[in-house]
């Protein structure tokens, strides 16, 4: 199976909004935690709905939150176009 | 010697109640179905074509797989609340019922070249033996509908513990 291409600083954000747990992301984004848990460690890539709702609730931009691995070793350009 | 305390997750909070749903789908399916199964492969052999046999033993499996399930489901939902369904669960289901289709499509085709070979082996071809013949097809079909769902349910735990 190939891996995501969907990186994603939820991790990191979390952190820097308080300490968020999970299972807070998780009530305000409308999933399950299990699924919070799996988008971050890259195993799946959210829809672009989902992805949105993830960055409105860190209050940050859609390309500060997710970026799109365009498989040269580095981040692909993110100012044009969508996810 | 590392004498760091660790805090273990267990593995029911890494389920979600969808994911713990689709263990106990899967696991009353199996712990059923491989009795019911060995028991009417067992009557077949025996030249046993009594149907009231076959129609009690799919009675008493259905009965104890609605028993066993729903007595499961309802206290997972007790005990971890409910949980609507979102799009990663929506996303695995649609897997599983492709896997489980593909797994029936292929099944049934090969119930008509798996039931005449094994009519003839056990002695029971022919017009006066057509009850037995009938008996065995309807179970080999029964079985590709009780392996499809397995399909289905094990596509479902895969999914879950790959994480996508």
């Amino acid at each position: 199976m190939e891996p995501a291409r969907i990186r994603n600083h939820i991790r990191r954000l979390r952190f820097e909004s308080g300490e968020m747990t999970q299972q807070t992301l998780a009530e305000q984004t409308g999933v399950t935690r299990q699924t919070i848990v799996a988008i971050e460690g890259a195993k799946y890539s959210p829809s672009l709905e989902l992805a949105f709702r993830i960055a409105t609730a860190f209050r940050k931009p859609l390309e500060e939150v997710f970026q799109y691995d365009n498989g040269s070793g580095g981040a692909a350009p993110t100012d044009h176009g969508p996810i | 010697m590392s004498t760091q305390s660790v805090n273990p997750i267990s593995l029911e909070e890494t389920m979600s109640l969808r994911e713990k749903s689709a263990w106990i789908c899967l696991i009353t399916t199996v712990v059923v179905f491989v009795p019911y199964f060995t028991y009417v492969f067992r009557l077949f052999g025996r030249h046993d074509h009594s149907v009231g046999s076959y129609i009690g033993a799919f009675v008493a499996a259905v009965f104890w797989q609605i028993i066993l399930n729903a007595g499961a489901q309802i206290y997972i939902t007790i005990r971890g609340g409910e949980q609507p369904k979102d799009e990663r669960d929506v996303a695995i289901e649609a897997k599983a019922y492709r896997n489980a289709y593909i797994a029936l499509v292929s099944l049934v085709w090969t119930v008509p070249f798996v039931s005449l070979p094994v009519s003839a082996a056990t002695g029971q071809l022919g017009v006066p033996l057509l009850m037995g013949q009938l008996l065995l097809v309807s179970q080999l079909v029964l079985l590709s509908f009780v392996l499809a769902e397995v399909a289905k349910y094990l596509t479902q735990v895969v999914g879950y513990r790959r994480g996508s």
